[in-house]
This record gives structure tokens, sequence and C-alpha cells, in this order.
């Protein structure tokens, strides 16, 4: 067995057997990312991988010798650039917190900890998640692996492309409005947004706090599942976090799809929709016909609206949020000016990058006198319309179907400078963080031209197992 | 069109300055954002009684106990400019004098 290729159940399954060790699986995916770091366009999935990653695996081999393994003992993992690690850089993509090292760990990176996984390094992503295409980094964008001139997604691009590329087996990133989902489905894995909630937010740098949400990318369904199990649940320190037990959904259960009901939401199905993408979506559909399943076409006109109501509420949220970067207590400092207002200004001016600035100006724009009402208060009622109606979709149905985006990959540099057009292929992804739901996107197999095609089942809240048991399926039949 | 005053005012709010060569750019790129929220307000919302979202699991709080915080060598490790236990900024009463002068 290849090590990189393999999956974490079977890299489980050769430590356990002492087949391998620890240090030859971080070797291995060091060996492989290392390969690629000297290629004319390298990946650039990675910002950093960790020097320290083979001696925390020679520990991990000391532990297992102990005879009082974890549950994930000696497996490894890449992490999102704003999830924190202690003792490890963490920069969100940004050059305003250029060097600025983590004092504690988040929640989720302690749980995997205690039960033995590795931290193989940090991963790329858009500058303080704030991208659909991970162009926005201050290290450059990532590389889509099935095409390097094309955009992997984002804004966690770096952790699809690095699970993708099998320079690690799975990877944490972090959703705000389809962050995992969108690169997942550009790199062709699995990409999971647990219910908000699900997974503490503790030490996961904020950006729009009512929809921040930790999410897990991976090849295979049962990954997820098994990394879930162990990183979420209840988190004192995370006063959002729900009451929830994911220990028991490893190994995923085999599902009885026979009986269940599918809704296919035609505003964010067929218009505007790539023809390629709507082709494997009716495979797909098909496939959950001929296993008994009732697939109907539905509308929702309130989706439609899903992009606007989220790019006023997640720069309104983030405009509080990164108000804490100013050039006094960490990152970078910018000392040209005399007064304290210089500082402010210079710090965040040259430390921010354009697409934070426009979120930053936006959020401002949208809370500020005499725009509040007309904008952001107007949003908050359509998030309870639309949050109330996918609410009564689940008395009728047990899936939402959908493309995880309208379009396939892009070339780089094609849309970067036209915002507008760059939020609208989150038009399928953000009403599940609106509505705090779960979404799963699935790899469908390629185009023509060789790029990935991902689908999203979205499912009622804390219904993650439902939906990675049915991904579960597709995975097994279709090899996906 | 958002108008000089209103980008200044923002800018201002928001602690941020755009240079005057891509000030234009800027400003279309934001209006264009800004007029496709445009849509929202065909919604009729006279039916949604509150803005508010409810979180998920707040009724479960944790207890208020006293913890550890950061030393100070720590949080000294996060700043380049730190005196006697303090973040350091630029003086500003000095300042507001000589202004006031």
């Amino acid at each position: 067995m290849n090590i990189i290729e393999a999956p974490l159940s079977e890299l489980k399954e050769m430590l356990d057997n002492g087949d391998i060790s620890a240090v030859e699986i971080v070797r291995a995916f060091r060996e492989n990312y290392e390969r690629d770091e000297r290629e004319e366009l390298p990946l650039n999935g990675y910002i950093e991988f960790f020097d320290d990653a083979e001696k925390a695996a020679q520990k991990s081999d000391q532990v297992r010798e102990s005879g009082d393994p974890g549950i994930l003992e000696g497996l490894p993992i890449a992490v999102k650039d704003n999830i924190l690690i202690s003792g490890h850089e963490v920069t969100c993509g940004s050059a305003i917190l250029e060097g600025f090292k983590a004092p504690y760990s988040s929640t989720v990176v302690e749980r995997l900890r205690a039960e033995g996984m590795i931290f193989l390094g940090r991963t790329n992503m858009d500058e303080f998640a704030m991208g659909s295409t991970c162009e926005y980094s201050v290290y450059g964008p990532s590389r889509n692996p099935y095409e390097r001139n094309h955009v992997t997604g984002g804004s966690s691009g770096g952790s699809a492309c690095v699970v993708s590329a099998a320079q690690a087996p799975v990877a944490l990133g972090s959703e705000t409005g389809g962050s995992v989902r969108l690169p997942a489905s550009f790199c062709g894995i699995y990409g999971l947004k647990p219910t908000y909630g699900s997974l503490s937010r503790y030490g996961l740098v904020a950006f729009g706090s009512s929809l921040d949400q930790i999410g897990i990318l991976g090849r295979v369904p049962d990954d997820i599942a098994l990394v879930l199990s162990v990183a979420g649940g209840y988190d004192p320190n995370d006063s959002t976090s729900a009451n929830v037990d994911f220990s028991g959904i490893y190994p995923l259960k085999r599902m009885k799809l026979k009986g269940k009901r599918v809704a296919i939401p035609v505003e964010i199905s067929e218009e505007g929709v790539d023809e390629e993408i709507r082709g494997k979506i009716k495979v797909f559909s098909d496939w959950l016909t001929g296993m008994g399943v009732t697939v109907e076409k539905i509308s929702l006109p309130v989706l439609k609206l899903s992009v606007a109501i989220y790019y006023i509420i997640a720069p309104a949220e983030a405009s509080s949020n990164l108000s804490r970067f100013d050039g006094i207590k960490y990152g970078f400092r910018d000392t040209t000016g005399e007064t304290l207002e210089d500082l402010y200004v210079r710090t965040r001016t040259r430390g921010f990058g354009e697409e934070v600035k426009r979120r930053i100006f936006i959020g401002n724009y949208v809370l500020s006198s005499g725009y509040y009402d007309e904008y952001y208060k107007k949003a908050m009622e359509v998030r309870r319309l639309l949050k109330g109606r996918i609410s009564e979709l689940f008395t009728k149905y047990d899936f939402i179907l959908s493309p995880t985006s309208p379009v396939l990959p892009f070339r780089i540099g094609e849309k970067v400078d036209d915002p507008l057009s760059l939020y609208l292929t989150d038009i399928c992804t953000t009403f599940a963080n609106l509505a705090s739901i779960p979404a799963l996107s699935v790899p469908l197999g390629l185009s023509k031209k060789g790029l990935p095609i991902g689908l999203q089942i979205a499912g009622n809240m804390f219904e993650e197992e439902k939906l990675l048991r049915v991904a579960k399926l597709w995975h097994e039949e279709s090899n996906f | 069109m958002i108008d000089d005053k209103t980008l200044e005012s923002i800018l201002f709010m928001s602690k941020l300055d755009v240079d005057e060569n891509v000030r234009e750019k800027f400003r279309s790129q934001i209006d264009s954002v800004i007029t496709y929220f445009e849509i929202l307000k065909e919604v009729d919302t006279e039916s949604v009684t509150s803005s508010a979202e409810e979180a998920v699991g707040m009724d479960e709080l944790r207890m208020d106990e006293k913890k550890e915080s950061f030393s100070t060598a720590i949080l000294k490790s996060f700043a380049i400019h730190f005196m006697d236990g303090y973040f350091a900024v630029p003086r500003i009463i000095e300042k507001r004098k000589a202004e006031e002068k």
C-alpha cells in the first residue's frame, strides 16, 4: 500500500499491525510535498510544513510501544492557517499577522492531539478566509492539482490542495460561506461544513462569528467521520457550542436510502449553472432514484437572496472582529506616522490586502447610521425568513441537493478584480451557513477538460452522519 | 454611487486609507456590490418579528471560574513595542497639548 494515497482507516490498520511507523508516514508526506516544491509551478498548498512533525511522530511511536495509543495515534492532518496550534505561527494568510505565534491551541487541535494526531503543517488560505479562490493570500495563490493554472477554490484552498495532491490524508479548514465545500469541489475531494456549533470555534480566528465553523476535508467520507468523531462536541470555551456527541459515528454504517426524499431547488441548480455540472448532478440524481429515493425539483425563491444576505452579514461581523488588528497588541506595526491615528490607519492599510479592506469597508457601510436599517437589519430579517423556509423544507425532505459551485474551476487571475462575480460563485453554498445546517461537498468526477465537479448535499441540523453515510454509499459505488 | 463624503467617513471608521490612484476602482467595486444588495428591498419582511439570531446551545453557559491568564512574558512576545509591562503606543497627550497651543 502506498502510504500517501491510503485513507486514514488503512493507515490506522497498518499502524495497529506494526506494518509502518508514524515516522514513516510523516516522511512519506514530507517527501511528496518537497518533490512538488521542486516543480516549475509548485502547488503552494502548505505555507509551512512543520519541522517538528517528525519529532511528534517519534513521540507517537513511543506512545504506541508503551501500549496505550490514542484513537488517532500516529495519523497526520494538515491545518488551515487560521486555526491555532500552540507555538506555531498563525497568520491567516495576512501580512498583518506576520510572525505571530499562537499562545495556545484551539479546542479542536487539542482534542486531536490528545488522541495522538500529528500536525503536518499549516495550509494556505484567502486572507482572513475572505475569498472563494485562495488567490487573496499574502503567500500567493494555491494551484489546482488537476490543472495548475486554475484556482483551488477558497478560502480553505491550501487544505483542499494538499489533500487532493496526497500531501496529507485529511485537513482542517474553516467555513463562513462555503470555504470548505467550494475548494473540496474544485479539487475533487470531500469537504464537510458541520452544523454551526458542532465543532468548537475556540482558537479559530474570527471572521463572521454567527457563521464561522471549522470543517474537515478528506478523500473518503470515513476519514472525515473519524476526525469528526474526536474533534466535535460541546466545549465550554465556546458559548455557541452545541451539546452534541459524534463519538459513535466512525466507522460509518451502511445506509438504506429507500424511502428517503430529496429536494433539488431550481434556483441554485439550473439557472446560471454550467451544463456539464448539471449533467453530473443528473447522474447522481438518477443514482439516488435507482436506490429507491424520491427526488423532486422544488422552488425556494429565497435561496436567490442568500449571496446578498451573506455579503451584508459576514462583512458586518468581520468589520467588528478585525478591529482588533490595530498594530498595538500583536502582529505588524507601521511606525512611519506621528500620531496614534496614523499608527492605526497605516498599519491596517499596509497590513491588510485589498479584499479584506473591501469587506471591512462594506461591513462598516452597512452598519453605519443611515444604512443600518436598509442593509444590515433587512439582511438579518431575510436571514430569519430563509432559516424558516429551510426548516419547513426538512419536514418534507431528508436532503437538499445542488451543485457545490455553479461554475467549473477557472484560471488564476480570471476574476480577481471583479469581487461581485467572485461573490456569486458562493450562490450554492451560503444558505447552509445562514441556516446553520450541515452540508457536504461530494466529488462527482471530471469535466471533459479534466476539471473536478462537485455536488452538495445539505441536511437538517446535526445530521452530519446521514450526509456522510450517503456519501459513503456513493464513494463505494462510483469510486470518486 | 458612494459620494466622496461617505467614502471618507467609512474609511475613517474603518481606520483604512486607499491610495488616490486606485480610489475610483475601489469605489466602483464597492458600488457594484452595494447595488447588488438592492435585491433584498423587494422582500416583504413585515411578518418577521425579530431580526436577532438565536445561537445554538446557549442554554448551557460555563461556570464563571477564575483561570490563569497569559503571563507578561507571553504578552511581551506578541508585540515589538512593549515597555514596563505595557504595550507601547505613540505619545498622544503631548501631541494634543502641542495642537492646542
